[in-house]
């Protein structure tokens, strides 16, 4: 008959699934580094999150349920560091200093009219992403913004996050957040129209 | 649809048939703003309408109508590539910082043990 083995100490159990967190770091430093610099547009301030976003995550590492895949967890944790950062600063920055107008090139004359000419774009958006090459591409037109209408078009369209939510964050009103989006789609498209759309006609 | 949308819009707060001549003969600037608006938030109805006339006509705006609408398409199937800072500059924790982190990981760790 076999004995019933002890059940290890309940507190001193490793976490379920395997966190490793002495090769956080070295796994998935620079990809978290990415995620935050993309967003914060700001070395020092990426590599403070990435420290506070680890630091965050031993503590918390009780609570990792092994749903998600290490580097998932991290960057969602990650995530809530990025936009606590947001909001403290647009709180600092209580007023708009920088024109928004000033920000972005121009996309249409004086009357109005569009400038510059645009090629078709077809596709299917499935295609496309799967395409690695686009991809970069499409990764490196929006890493090229004007920091502002990245960061809002970011969390707005590639974070998921709520209108007002985005609003409250940046510390803008819609007006404002509307406009930015709208220029930053102005921008990728051009981006987009020059480095792929017109190359692989 | 709030006012401040109205305002952002159109230019003023008018609504109804005066603000729809008024967007008939809008610029494409005008009807482009228009465009991104609509796929964060809901038009008048007679936005709506000037939207649809002038795209009827006008190549320019119903291309970039399509393309904002592909462009958002396009990322929501997810692009990896897109949440890391591409190439060329600052892909990387510098090598100080990667350190001071990692040792601060360790300290805190050796704490508990
Ligand atoms: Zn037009």
């Amino acid at each position: 008959m076999k004995m019933k083995r002890p059940l290890a100490h309940g507190k001193d159990k490793a976490p379920p699934s395997a966190l490793d967190p002495a090769q956080w770091v070295q796994l998935h430093g620079d990809a978290l580094f990415g995620f935050a610099i993309l967003r914060v547009r700001d070395r020092e301030v990426a590599e403070d999150l990435v420290q506070e976003c680890l630091m965050g995550a031993y503590e918390a590492r009780h609570r990792f349920t092994g749903e998600a895949a290490e580097r998932t967890w991290l960057t969602g944790i990650l995530k809530h560091k990025i936009i606590d950062h947001l909001r403290k600063q647009s709180r600092r920055q209580s007023t708009e200093t920088l024109s928004d107008q000033a920000l972005g090139e121009a996309h249409f004359d004086g009357r109005g009219h569009w400038v510059g000419r645009s090629s078709t774009w077809n596709g299917d958006p499935k295609a496309l992403i799967e395409n690695s090459e686009f991809q970069a591409t499409l990764a490196g037109c929006i890493a090229a913004l004007p920091d502002k209408l990245a960061t809002t078009f970011i969390l707005r369209e590639i974070d998921g996050v709520e209108s007002e939510e985005v609003c409250t964050i940046l510390g803008i009103t819609s007006t404002n957040m509307w406009a930015r989006i709208h220029r930053a789609r102005l921008s990728l498209r051009r981006c987009l129209e020059t480095k792929w759309f017109r190359e692989s006609e | 649809m709030t006012a401040a949308a109205v305002t952002y819009a159109a230019g003023d707060g008018r609504t109804g048939m005066f603000e729809f001549f008024k967007l008939l003969n809008a610029r494409c600037e005008d009807h482009a703003r228009l465009i991104s608006l609509s796929m964060d938030h809901s038009l008048t109805r007679s936005q709506r309408l000037a939207i649809k006339i002038h795209v009827l006509y006008c190549k320019a705006c119903r291309r970039f109508k399509h393309d904002a609408h592909m462009m958002r398409e396009t990322i929501k199937m997810g692009c990896g590539q897109c949440n890391e800072f591409p190439k060329a500059k600052e892909t990387s924790l510098s090598p100080e910082a990667a350190d001071a982190i990692a040792a601060s990981l360790k300290a805190r760790m050796s704490d508990d043990q």
